[in-house]
């Protein structure tokens, strides 16, 4: 699996092939709750893990959250603690994904949590347009904090 | 194995998250706060470097989250995890995984852990460290019944049947007659099934009045272990502690010398590291080993008051492999502690009281302690323990310390939400414990004969 390097304190990873690595990913994953990850490294490789569509569902169900019915902007919560990327770190050169004004359909990627090798999207819930930009790239965020407000489509 | 660091995220809440953090920051430590949802948005703390928020309300996605605290581990470097009590701290498979994510475990090793959370196990490393246990063999009850009725014959009624991977007086029943026995064991082995996931039993001589006394210890990985001294933790309702003090009052010394020595020898045996303590029940002059807790403990302070030592710094400090200087520890107690454990909830009915705490005074002065997280405006969460402050009295003699507690508790004030306080003061005026060497079933008598304290 993935370790730290001690004296320079930046992240290096093996082979993502490696199906040590995966079944550790893939455990981390089905404990966090979230049903998809996927894996950058420096160097451009990419792992993605997508927990089967029934597995544990019980657990990771969470009531939904009342909708308010006030038209005004509706926040985006970030899925687990960790840096806040408004892009994909791999492809740095096209612009974040959520500009202030832009219309997103639900679903759409507004940006990603990044703890180590693990890169977990961010989605908007439903379709909107984007209104406030809460958190700047690099941020370390909660689970929860808001990234973004979006205001319904006009 | 002891490794040195210099962060420390603190795997918990409430006032044991304070405390640790204080800790840590006094050793010059890195402390990383995590908390949930809920948490992180009542913290009262001004300013930024607040907690940071690791999942939701529900304890089992952000504090008992595994994933979720290695993750915010790594995203915030911290080198080391301190579990607390509660939640994560007796998981041996979660020492496993923060060592294997190349990080340090503020604790024993998970071998330890893992010997003395099945408690048959455990008695027989008690045993072979020579360390007196309640009778009753180291073994797992048979499926048979006329087997089982045979061990109990042996031992001698009351016996009382418990699950091995039970403790904290959960899965286990007394048996007064051979015709219990059938049904006890069944319904016993099924709620062990279900609750702990193991249905393996084993029984044990029923003692009737016990106290609970039990003996603190420190390890480095060095093989270095001392007992640091005793605390008597008798004042319980529904197993859990309410009022605890150090010393244990009228426990012969060379008594507590030859306990302790043996308690320090098996935590060699068994590779131990850190702060420990083992539970025993203390009747007619006898120690019975029931249980190890494999950490810091929520009554911790009386023995650092009466020891003059820092738990968790030691703990820290332990967890670096820093070697353990044992002779600065004889186990003898210098003047007398309580602790009141101050929970938000109905003095009389028991039932929890969240709510905003709307205003707070604590007292200070000398010999007082205060442990807790709250203030005015803090509001107390339904999702978790309703332990809301912890107030620690020390004083030269016991006497000194009882009217010591009985006037620091009459300056306590917490409004906005119910709270034991009244209890606590019924309690520091009960003759009986004010005499010393109540047993463990007192509080619950006294409650049963006046449930509304008019006495």
């Amino acid at each position: 699996m993935a370790r730290r390097d001690r004296s320079t304190g930046r992240n290096t990873i093996g082979d993502l092939s490696d199906p040590a690595l995966i079944s550790t990913l893939t455990g981390w994953l089905e404990r966090s709750g979230a049903s998809a990850l996927e894996i950058t490294t420096p160097d451009g490789g990419v792992l993605k893990i997508a927990l089967d569509a029934g597995a544990r569902l019980e657990e990771i169900a969470e009531p939904a959250p009342a909708i308010p019915a006030r038209p005004e902007g509706r926040a985006v919560k970030a899925p687990m603690a960790g840096l806040f990327r408004d892009r994909h770190p791999a492809a740095p050169e096209t612009g974040p994904l959520a500009g202030e004004g832009r219309a997103l359909e639900a679903g759409a990627v507004v940006g990603f949590v990044e703890v180590g090798p693990v890169l977990l999207p961010v989605t908007a819930p439903d379709a909107g347009v984007v209104g406030e930009i809460r958190t700047r790239t690099g941020d370390l965020i909660g689970y929860g904090d808001p990234v973004l407000t979006m205001e319904p489509s006009p | 194995m002891g490794r040195p660091f210099t962060s420390v995220l603190i795997a918990n809440r409430g006032e044991i998250a304070v405390r640790i953090e204080r800790a840590c920051l006094e050793l010059g430590l890195r402390p990383v706060l995590v908390a949930s949802e809920a948490d992180a948005a009542g913290c009262t703390r001004p300013g930024a470097g607040g907690p940071l928020a690791i999942g939701p309300s529900a304890p089992g996605r952000s504090y008992l989250n595994q994933a979720a605290i290695l993750l915010a581990a790594r995203v915030t470097g911290a080198e080391a995890v301190h579990p607390g009590y509660g939640f994560l701290s007796e998981n041996a498979d979660f020492a496993d995984a923060v060592e294997a994510a190349g990080l340090a475990f503020v604790g024993p090793p998970a071998s330890a852990i893992r010997i003395m959370g099945d408690k048959i196990a455990a008695k027989r490393a008690m045993m072979a460290a020579g360390v007196p246990c309640v009778p009753g063999p180291g073994e797992p009850l048979p499926e048979d019944a006329e087997a089982v009725r045979a061990i109990a014959e042996e031992i001698g009624y009351p016996v009382i049947v418990k699950a091995a991977g039970g403790g904290g007086g959960r899965g286990m029943r007394v048996v007064r007659e051979s015709a219990e026995v059938a049904d006890a064991i069944a319904i016993t082995r099924e709620e062990a099934r279900r609750a702990f996931g193991k249905p393996e039993l084993y029984m044990e001589k029923f003692l009737e009045h016990p106290r609970h006394v039990e003996f603190q210890v420190l390890c480095d990985i060095h093989g270095n272990a001392v007992w640091v001294g005793h605390r008597d933790c008798s004042v319980q309702r529904r197993h859990q502690k309410v009022v605890e003090e150090a010393p244990a009052p009228g426990i012969a010394p060379d008594l507590a010398e030859r306990i302790g020595v043996r308690c320090a020898q098996a935590c060699r045996q068994i590779g131990y590291r850190g702060v420990g303590t083992f539970e025993f029940l203390y009747e007619n002059g006898e120690f019975y080993f029931i249980e190890m807790n494999t950490r810091l403990q929520v009554e911790h302070p009386v023995t650092e008051m009466t020891a003059g030592v820092d738990l968790v710094h030691e703990q820290l400090r332990a967890a670096q492999g820093a070697v353990l200087e044992t002779e600065r520890f004889t186990g003898a107690a210098r003047g007398h502690a309580f602790e009141c454990r101050i929970n938000a909830e109905d003095p009389t009915t028991f039932v929890a009281s969240p709510g905003r705490i709307t205003a707070v005074r604590f007292p200070s002065g000398p010999g007082i302690r205060v442990d807790t997280h709250v203030s005015a405006g803090y509001r107390v969460s339904p999702y978790y323990d309703s332990l809301i402050a912890k107030l620690i009295v020390h004083a030269p003699t016991r006497e000194d310390a009882i009217r010591r507690m009985q006037v620091a508790l009459s300056e306590t004030c917490i409004e906005g939400i119910a709270t034991n306080l009244p209890l606590h003061a019924r309690i520091f005026s009960d003759p009986d414990f004010v005499r010393g060497g109540v047993d463990i079933h007192h509080l619950e008598k006294r409650l049963r004969e006046e449930p509304r304290g008019e006495a």
